[in-house]
């Protein structure tokens, strides 16, 4: 195993990355969502990120090779995540005391998601660009024979 | 001796990838390299032994992806700069090899 095979984990963080903007954009989109496909009010995606042991890139560490894990990211949604109650009564879910269920989706959370999100898929692309440098630049011990 | 270096450097900055690649991973503490002995196979009259490395994780701790940046771009350069040692070493194997003939 050597660098090449490397390339592979920071993809996979990049997908992880991916899969976090795309649950936080449908978040903040549904932000207003009273009637989802089940005609229940919107239910937050939530990512859950898991390193997989099985998919690992070896390294030969020592003579003993170690398995690195993989980040797999899985989309859920939040079920622990409470609806907001608004009151509006000339809303047509409203309830019958005027008020309106609203997704649990908090706008400040979900921007600093995005931050975070743009830092981490930042991190993995200039990890991926490092790797990528120190490859050609071993490669390139032949070109000067 | 110095392939054995350039290694440790390509399997730290392995350790540093996979650190940022899981930064977001629940339950996940970072790896690093500890290297803990001097292999013996390597070793050079006078002690001088080529560096070993290990990948441990460090338990309780997680991924601090400014931290993790920093330390990789220190062990880029410290890998382009065995590279240039490989090369230098060449170059000398090479001079030698046409005795002495540019």
């Amino acid at each position: 195993m050597g660098l090449f095979s490397i390339l592979d984990m920071s993809s996979a963080g990049m997908d992880v990355q991916q899969a976090r903007l795309a649950a936080a954009t449908a978040n903040i989109a549904n932000s207003r969502t009273t009637r989802a496909a089940d005609g229940e009010v919107y239910r937050p995606l939530q990512v859950v990120v898991s390193g997989e042991p099985g998919a690992a890139v070896g390294v030969e560490a020592g003579g003993v090779p170690t398995a690195l894990p993989v980040p797999v990211a899985s989309t859920v949604t939040a079920e622990d995540v409470a609806p907001q109650l608004v009151f509006d009564p000339g809303h047509p879910d409203a309830d019958d005391r005027g008020f309106v269920k609203l997704p649990g989706v908090d706008p400040i959370t979900s921007m600093m998601d995005l931050i975070s999100i743009s830092r981490g898929y930042e991190a993995n692309v200039r990890a991926f660009d490092v790797t990528r440098t120190l490859l050609q630049r071993t490669l390139d011990l032949w070109r000067n024979r | 001796m110095l392939s054995k270096a350039v290694d440790l450097s390509a399997l730290r900055h392995s350790v540093h990838v996979t650190n940022v690649a899981n930064a977001n991973t629940e339950g996940y503490s970072r790896f690093e390299v500890v290297v803990d002995s001097l292999s013996p196979d390597g070793a050079v009259a006078g002690g001088i032994g080529a560096p070993e490395g290990r990948v441990v994780a460090v338990p309780g701790e997680a991924v601090r992806l400014d931290e993790e940046m920093a330390a990789m771009a220190q062990n880029a350069v410290r890998y382009q700069a065995l590279l240039n040692a490989v090369e230098a070493t060449m170059g000398a194997l090479r001079y030698a090899a046409r005795e002495g003939r540019e």
